[in-house]
């Protein structure tokens, strides 16, 4: 009935039949005949692990046919595209008790395998009447077909299958859809909201030209995000409440099963605008319209009246009563570093002897001015070296106050130096005891600590030492031009033997 | 004889050894030195002259006697006269000013004094020269200006200030400094200068004329004239002291026939040294090391070179004195001190210069 193709034949008996790229031979829509309706899922959920359905979609067909004998069979048709995808097709065909063919309009010739890698040609066409006739190495098939059945007829119709085991292994709690009777769903979603859940929830209206679903009861769709174990398992096991996962883009399986067919694959098979719900406690594949979802707080608060508060009364803006409070010093742990010392008078004679332990670096910086009570030393520096007298901290720019104190209330550094006109030329300082008046002192006036240190010293002018040679005369020869005579260099005899 | 060189010791040499008012009149020639030199025992001043470089020779000679003033005195005093009149001239290097200004300098050489006595009543007139101050007054007024170089501007030019819009600028001018820019006066300052050794050593300075080393060598083997030019030195300090000595003491070691003076004046720069050793407790190398880069930091490579000078003159043995190691201690300083020298310098430096002071002063030559 066949002969082997050989490598560059260009005759074939078998219309429609051409050697591609590889020498393989092939025709323009491959044919693959399974015995089965189990053989025929099995190939479609096979290949759609394998890969995308979606390369067998575009012009299947699915033909129930009846042989002579009147067996029923199962004829899948499609485009063979590539040699390649034909391979596949083949293999898994093969691999489930079906065949592979390839050809064109109703002649198939038997796809190559491995006696034959290029394939197989008729050695004359049969005339045997039916609508496909396929050619093997022993016999010549015809077949009548009986009905055409869609993919997407047959995707719906396959009941979803339970998955072994309580849990499933690879379910994503990310996102999960729940699906709930109406009368559930303001429960169900106060649940949620309750918990913290993040949930989108919509109604399902179940298609206008689905007449299975005429008349069935709505049903409340909610996306909930990374929901909890514990919720999981309460709503799984829940009346009137179904959970699923998401499937592809537009389909939903329930939890805990799975559809024969990979969905993913053949995505192509969903109109869009549409949800596709495969359930499988109800064993019922449900298609709705794609719901709006909104914030499932927007669905829960309700219970709104028109009267629950009176109307908002306007409060005028009135005049701002001042409120003001007397600055006072309160003790505190507060001034770690010492900016200034005030020295009583009685103690100025030991900051006198101080001087002359001084650093060169405190009498540079320090600065120092003649209060009343004392002498005030000041250094941005720090003084924390001056074991005399009353050391004062630095609380806002200008504004010194006792080492141990602050002042209250405990307004920020500007407001307090703008309130007491505190400034780098003005400073203002809180004596002790508390209580007492700040007094303000002009820093303008206040001169660096070093240059009052030393005290008035004459240094007089030592006269030249005459002990030795090294110096010179006293007095300087002062030279003074004496009169000139008439002709003063009339007759100069420069050669002593002239 | 001019009637001006009457008054030429009171006028002249006095103020020039005591200080005071030097006047000037017209050059001095040849006819007025020898008038000089004939009278010079009946001029006017001489007592007061002969005191006044006693003390001065008194600050160097324990027991100095009052120079007499000889012929040498006289041509000194001509020549500082003559330099002093020529600084008020405006051209100096054409006709009779020109010769006036040769002249001068060819009487204010001298052979070399012949005996420390002779030195001091030298440096005694030439010392003068230093401070030579010229009180000058410009004038101007409504309808000109005009310059009194050391005289007082006549009376009527002052009058009426405000009407005239009188205006006086007094300055004072040194003479020495004024003299250095031009090479006939230069000269002058030079044949003093080299008249009048002491002078030159005790104050050395970089505008003046080189200090020379080889005539000065023999005062500088003298212990009472060697004695205070080292505290003069000294006294100014060893960095700016070898600012002015090294060129003059490596100009001498390319002298021929001048093997003695550059070995005494190698000696006397290590006596330098010494001095300035002893006058600090002792340290170790690193303490000396760090005192010569506190001399020697932002200073020029000559004054390195000195402290380099001293450790050859260690290495061909003219750095110290031969009875130095009956002090261990003393010896271990000041072996310390010139390893310092050598670690500032730089042994390569150190050895160049041992070839030079070898050359120059003669390999392992002692002083006594």
């Amino acid at each position: 009935m066949l002969d082997p193709v050989a490598l560059h034949q260009t005759r074939f008996n078998v219309p429609g039949l051409l050697p591609d790229g590889r020498g393989v031979l092939l025709g323009k829509q491959g044919a693959l005949s399974f015995p089965s309706v189990d053989a025929l899922v099995g190939f479609f959920r096979i290949f759609g692990e394998e890969a995308s359905l979606d390369e067998l979609l575009p012009k299947l067909r699915i033909e129930e046919v009846r042989g002579q004998a009147g067996a029923r069979q199962f004829l899948v048709l499609f485009a063979a595209a590539s040699s390649y995808l034909t391979d596949r097709a083949s293999r898994i065909a093969v691999l489930l008790g079906g065949l592979g063919y390839t050809g064109a309009g109703k002649h198939f010739v038997r796809y190559r395998d491995a006696r034959s890698p290029l394939g197989y040609d008729a050695r004359a066409l049969s005339s045997e009447p039916g609508d496909f006739l396929l050619y093997d190495e022993r016999f010549t098939l015809a077949l009548t077909r009986v009905r055409e059945v869609s993919f997407a007829q047959l995707v719906l119709r396959l009941s979803p299958r339970a998955l072994p085991g309580h849990r499933d292994p690879a379910l994503d709690r990310g996102r999960l859809w729940l699906l709930a009777r109406e009368g559930l769903a303001r429960s169900l979603l106060s649940y949620l909201w309750r918990n913290h859940v993040a949930a989108f929830a919509g109604t399902l209206e179940p298609t206008a030209g689905g007449a299975a679903f005429v008349g069935r009861p709505r049903w409340l769709l909610v996306r909930v995000e990374e929901l909890p174990e514990r919720i999981l398992q309460l709503v799984t096991d829940l009346p009137g409440v179904e959970v699923y996962q998401q499937v592809g883009e537009r389909a939903l399986v329930q939890v805990g099963w799975r559809h024969p067919i990979r969905l993913e694959s053949c995505a192509s098979i969903f109109e869009p605008d549409h949800l596709y719900v495969f359930s499988g406690t109800r064993d019922a594949a449900e298609v709705f319209d794609q719901p709006a979802l909104v914030p499932a707080q927007g669905l829960v608060e309700r219970g709104f009246q028109l009267d629950e508060r009176a109307l908002p009364v306007g409060q005028a803006q009135a005049a701002l009563k001042q409120i003001s409070v007397p600055l006072r010093l309160a003790p505190s742990e507060v001034g770690a570093k010492v900016t200034a010392v005030l020295v009583p008078w009685a103690r100025v004679a030991w900051l006198r002897k101080l001087v002359y332990a001084a650093p060169q670096r405190l009498l540079q910086s320090a600065k120092v001015m003649a209060l009343t009570d004392g002498l005030l030393v000041v250094a941005d520096d720090g003084l924390s070296a001056m074991p005399v007298g009353q050391p004062f901290w630095r609380a806002a720019p200008g504004v010194l106050l006792p080492v141990g104190y602050r002042i209250e209330p405990a307004v920020s550094e500007a407001v307090l130096s703008e309130h007491l006109g505190a400034s780098a030329s003005r400073l203002v300082l809180f004596p002790l005891p508390a209580g007492r008046a700040p007094v303000g002192i002009d820093a303008t006036g206040m001169v660096p600590l070093g240059r009052t240190a030393l005290d008035a010293l004459e240094v007089p002018t030592e006269p030249a030492s005459l002990a030795l040679g090294i110096a010179g005369l006293a007095d300087p020869v002062r030279v003074q031009h004496g009169k000139q005579g008439l002709f003063p260099l009339w007759g100069f005899r420069s050669d002593e033997s002239e | 004889m001019a009637a001006q060189t009457d008054d030429f010791v009171a006028h002249v040499l006095v103020p020039l050894a005591t200080g005071g008012t030097l006047t000037v009149h017209d050059p001095l020639d040849a006819d007025d030195v020898d008038s000089l030199v004939e009278h010079r025992a009946s001029l006017a001043g001489i007592a007061e002259l002969a005191e006044a470089r006693r003390k001065v020779a008194a600050r160097f000679l324990y027991h100095a006697d009052a120079p007499s003033l000889d012929a040498d005195s006289v041509r000194i005093g001509v020549a500082v006269h003559n330099l002093c009149w020529l600084l008020a001239q405006k051209k100096h290097d054409t006709g009779v000013v020109a010769r006036i200004a040769a002249y001068s300098a060819r009487v204010a050489r001298l052979a070399p004094p012949a005996d420390e006595e002779a030195l001091c009543a030298r440096h005694a007139l030439v010392d003068g020269m230093r401070t030579l101050t010229r009180h000058d007054v410009h004038v101007r007024f409504w309808a000109g200006q005009q310059t009194f170089l050391g005289e007082q501007p006549p009376q009527r030019l002052l009058r009426w200030q405000s009407v005239r819009r009188v205006h006086e600028d007094h300055t004072a001018v040194k003479l020495l400094d004024e003299t250095l820019g031009v090479p006939s006066l230069r000269a002058i300052v030079a044949a003093l200068l080299a008249s009048s050794p002491l002078t030159h050593l005790l104050f050395p300075r970089p505008e003046l004329p080189p200090l020379d080393l080889q005539r000065a060598a023999r005062w500088l083997a003298t212990p009472k004239i060697a004695r205070v030019v080292a505290d003069t030195w000294l006294a100014r300090g060893l960095p700016a002291v070898e600012a002015d000595v090294v060129e003059p003491l490596i100009a001498v070691y390319n002298v021929e026939r001048a093997k003695d003076e550059a070995a005494i004046a190698t000696s006397f720069h290590s006596h330098l040294h010494l001095l300035d050793v002893l006058a600090r407790p002792a340290r170790d190398i690193e303490g000396h090391l760090q005192i010569l880069r506190g001399y020697t930091k932002g200073m020029t490579r000559a004054v390195t070179d000195g402290f380099g000078l001293h450790a050859a003159a260690e290495r061909v043995g003219l750095g110290r004195p031969a009875d130095l190691g009956l002090d261990a201690a003393l010896e271990r300083n000041v072996s310390a001190y010139a390893d310092a020298c050598t670690e500032l310098v730089g042994n390569r430096r150190v050895l160049e210069l041992v070839g030079l002071v070898s050359r120059g002063a003669g390999a392992h030559a002692r002083v006594a």
